[in-house]
């Protein structure tokens, strides 16, 4: 026999341990967001029969700085964190991803090894998908090549952005930025204004400004003394989305 | 748990899959999650957490295999230790190896 049995294993039959539901590519609801948007039907049901989906719990990590990268990550729903650590140990969140986006994908195609941890922030559903599966689909299908450029570039344009703020604004004018940003993609209307909905704690949104809880904590109490800013419970709420984009004095 | 690996399809499968090493300590399977990856442990430490209890796991024995086949969740979380160096069975290559009958469908069936 190839495999020997154990009895702890076989006692697993028939018992069905976690949440986990098989879902189909074409009910995702981001499925209009991601890489795979224009995947012709037969390609999604192949897609969908080679993948893995998992729901993360809030702190799991997907992968880890470091470690060897087995495949392109797919997040349905929920929310994830991307740091780095640094040689202090102190976690700095280089990208949040949200529900559409794509992790992974450079470590596959420059055969590196993961750059970064990624943990969910929330209930995150996530569909893996092995390096060897999508490197052949990049080569026979020219939709998820064109996607997956799209993200780098977009990626990569972001990035040269925050390095140049980081450089050249004010923690509170990064403030505002991350602000505005937060709630461009994660927040809803309500009768005060937008109200953001990504649970991020003080020390992880000084984590993503590079700057320290006390700091970011000085500039939010301005922001709200100006009356930009308002909270609900826990949750932050942009008041006045105009002076926002005035006080993160942005370029356009 | 999977398995003990016998020597002669040691040898195929390390022609056909990748050998990784990891440099960190990473929890590569939550507790009833499907496995991204099986794995086959070559050197250092792989921990196989249940609520209570652990094992670790010996070289060439297998882990998350039949789980990935079959696409169930694991009923423990698998922990693999810095500086372990495993073979990485990934799902695509065995489906594969599993078509041009290198590798025999049955030992990935429960019961």
């Amino acid at each position: 026999m190839f495999f020997r049995k154990y009895e702890w294993y076989s006692s697993i039959k028939g018992v069905i341990l976690s949440k986990h539901i098989s879902k189909a590519c074409q009910d995702c609801p981001s499925r209009m967001d991601g890489v795979f948007c224009e995947l012709e039907e037969a390609s999604l049901n192949d897609l969908g029969a080679n993948k893995i989906t998992n729901l993360y719990k809030k702190g799991q990590t997907l992968f880890v700085e470091g470690n060897p990268p087995f495949g392109l990550y797919c997040i349905s729903t929920g929310n994830v964190k991307v740091s780095k650590l640094g040689p202090s140990g102190k976690e700095n969140i280089v990208r949040l991803a949200g529900a559409g986006d794509v992790l992974g994908h450079r470590s596959i195609f420059t055969d590196q090894f993961y750059s970064a941890t990624a943990t969910a922030l929330e209930d995150t559903r996530v569909c893996f998908i092995d390096k060897k599966y999508i490197l052949d689909k990049v080569t026979k299908e020219p939709t998820i090549s064109k996607n997956l450029m799209f993200r780098l570039g977009r990626d990569l344009g972001l990035s040269e952005n925050r390095i140049a703020s980081l450089s050249q604004k004010s923690v509170f004018e990064r403030t505002s930025e991350l602000l505005l940003l937060l709630g461009a993609s994660h927040s809803e209307e309500t009768g005060d204004g937008k109200m953001i909905t990504l649970k991020l704690t003080r020390e992880e949104m000084a984590s993503y400004l590079g700057t320290s809880s006390e700091t970011l904590i000085r500039c939010i109490s301005e922001l709200k003394s100006e009356k930009v800013l308002g909270q609900v419970g826990k949750s932050l709420v942009i008041l006045d989305e105009e002076k926002l984009v005035e006080f993160a004095n942005l370029n356009y | 748990m999977n398995g003990q690996i016998y020597s002669q399809y040691f040898t195929i499968l390390k022609e056909n899959f990748p050998v990784v090493v990891y440099k960190n300590e990473e929890i590569v399977t939550h507790r009833s999650h499907i496995p991204r990856v099986g794995m086959i442990l070559i050197e250092g430490e792989i921990e196989l957490i249940k609520t209570k209890t652990s094992t670790l796991i010996k070289p060439c024995q297998s882990v998350g295999i039949i789980e990935l086949w079959n696409k169930t969740p694991t009923k423990y979380k698998i922990k693999v230790f810095p500086g372990t160096t495993v073979l990485s069975l990934d799902l695509s290559t065995l489906k594969s190896l599993v078509d041009q009958n290198i590798i025999d469908q049955c030992h990935f069936s429960l019961g």
